[in-house]
């Protein structure tokens, strides 16, 4: 999380989420800046894990924020922002991934996929081993290839609470079900991953485990 | 040993998704079954590559202030309400003209409110446009807070949804007291707020230059009268797709700014040369034959202005 930009002042860096809501609503244009700013890696590695690609995560990326703004108004006071932000994104990504199984998918060439670096980033490694480096980018393929067959909301509950962190209580929260549904979705989802995954890891030449 | 754990026991013990009983007796017969134990580093070691996709993203600075500015230019346009008694005496009025239509046997002439200050003057006759098209939204954003007052019948009449263009008294009062909006009754909140939505959007893309097929909305500058003060703008909406056509507006303005916004998909707005911008997006032919479209004071005063 981003903790510090020259555009919002220190108090409201300080403020609860759910504070800076009730500023925003009452006018504060800065107060979901800060959010904003506050949420903007967790999220978007949230919505890059949940989505096909790094541009759709960004696309549903803005459009939550931009659902943000406009139900401010609805957000009640006892209500705990994170897990009504991420109920919102998860909304939004669940209806990303049936639009893409419903239509075909352009990619473009320059762009990368959700799990890939920028063109940048790939280019001649200073790293002492590539070889390694390119195990470990084989190995999150097969993650990544094996999250993509999960089914969306069991995906989202192992994403929020596996990758994300948050509690089976704010998951819960975010997936509009109780939590001992989330315990559910997250058991379903490791016993998928646990069929499709292969059963050593990777290793390297020298048969160094990543 | 019997009854060794399931793969379903073992994942839940994992990753502590089994309540406490379960737990413990999971915890316990993994202490005496060597098996079970193995079955379970076994299932440790293949999760253990989930964590190569834990790495942080990283949000770039591009995507946030996009962000904001799309929140930003996501205001809705700004609509005045009208007290309840503005719309009682409207309804009166609207009693009265038909009250008179039906005494002199005239053809019904349109209701045109027409917002003025409370001080001034009642306003003139309205220009009318008309356009085939049902339920389309044209209003201007206001700027000071306003009352209604019923002007008098306009010259032409009205059929139902048709688009009415409401002109303010003039004297170089400006945009801020002009209003347009749809004949007869406010416009249905659903409907006004699905087009304050895609304010945002639309405002978004402009400058950009995608060309859709649908329909096409020209704002056009025109040359300026003998009153140079006041400029003379032309909205038209054609049809260039499968839409009925058309919608045909024509309105003097006093402001060169504005922000286009509807309720439509695939948005561009093009500004096309000094004089002109473009509006073009997509209705679905399948659809109802509607769309709404909001021109509001926009906060970029420079983009249009000579």
């Amino acid at each position: 999380m981003r903790n510090s930009h020259q555009e919002e002042n220190p108090e409201a860096m300080e403020q609860t989420d759910e504070a800076l809501m009730t500023a925003y609503v009452q006018g504060d244009a800065t107060a979901l800046a800060v959010l904003v700013r506050r949420y903007a890696d967790q999220l978007l590695g949230y919505l890059t894990r949940m989505v096909a690609s790094r541009q759709q995560a960004e696309d549903v990326f803005q459009e939550t924020f931009l659902r943000v703004h406009r139900k401010a108004a609805s957000f009640t006071a006892g209500r705990r922002f994170k897990p009504w932000l991420f109920a919102i994104a998860t909304h939004l990504a669940i209806d990303a991934l049936r639009r893409r199984r419903r239509t075909p998918v352009t990619v473009s060439l320059d762009a990368p996929a959700a799990d890939e670096q920028p063109l940048a980033a790939r280019l001649p490694d200073p790293s002492p081993d590539p070889a390694a480096d390119a195990i470990r980018n084989e190995q999150r393929a097969q993650v990544r290839r094996a999250l993509d067959a999960l089914p969306p909301r069991q995906r989202a509950a192992l994403v929020l609470a596996y990758f994300e962190g948050l509690s089976y209580s704010e998951a819960a929260q975010s997936l509009g079900c109780s939590v001992g549904t989330v315990k559910t979705q997250m058991s379903r989802a490791f016993r998928t991953l646990a069929r499709i995954l292969p059963d050593a890891p990777l290793r390297t030449a020298q048969g160094g485990a990543l | 040993m019997k009854n060794h754990l399931s793969e379903h026991q073992l994942v839940d013990h994992l990753f502590r998704l089994d309540d406490k009983g379960s737990s413990r007796s999971a915890e316990q017969h993994l202490a005496e079954c060597a098996e079970c134990h193995a079955e379970r580093d076994r299932l440790q070691q293949k999760f253990a590559s989930l964590d190569s996709l834990r790495d942080t993203t990283e949000a770039s600075e591009t995507l946030i202030a996009d962000t904001l500015r799309r929140i930003r230019l996501d205001q809705p346009a700004r609509t005045v309400w009208f007290p309840r008694w503005a719309w009682g005496l409207a309804s009166a009025a609207a009693a009265a003209v038909l009250l008179a239509v039906v005494w002199t046997g005239h053809p019904p002439q349109p209701q045109v409110l027409t917002l003025a200050k409370s001080a001034e003057a009642p306003a003139p006759a309205p220009e009318l446009a008309r356009h085939e098209q049902k339920e389309a939204v044209m209003e201007l954003a206001m700027d000071k807070p306003m009352a209604a007052s019923v002007s008098a019948p306009a010259e032409q009449p009205a059929v139902d949804g048709e688009l009415l263009m409401a002109q303010a008294p003039s004297g170089g009062r400006g945009l801020a007291e002009d209003r347009i909006f749809e004949a007869e009754a406010p416009p249905p909140a659903a409907r006004a707020a699905k087009s304050m939505r895609r304010g945002g959007e639309v405002a978004a893309e402009w400058r950009t230059h995608a060309s859709t097929p649908g329909v096409t909305v020209e704002v056009t500058r025109q040359k300026p009268g003998a009153d140079a003060a006041v400029q003379e703008w032309k909205v038209t909406a054609a049809n260039t797709g499968d839409v009925p056509a058309a919608v045909r507006l024509e309105r003097s303005f006093t402001s060169a700014t504005w922000e286009v916004t509807t309720a439509a998909t695939n948005v561009s707005v093009v500004r096309d040369s000094e004089r002109k911008v473009l509006v073009t997006f997509d209705l679905a032919p399948t659809e109802r034959r509607e769309f709404g479209l909001t021109v509001a004071q926009a906060a970029r005063d420079d983009d249009l202005r000579e």
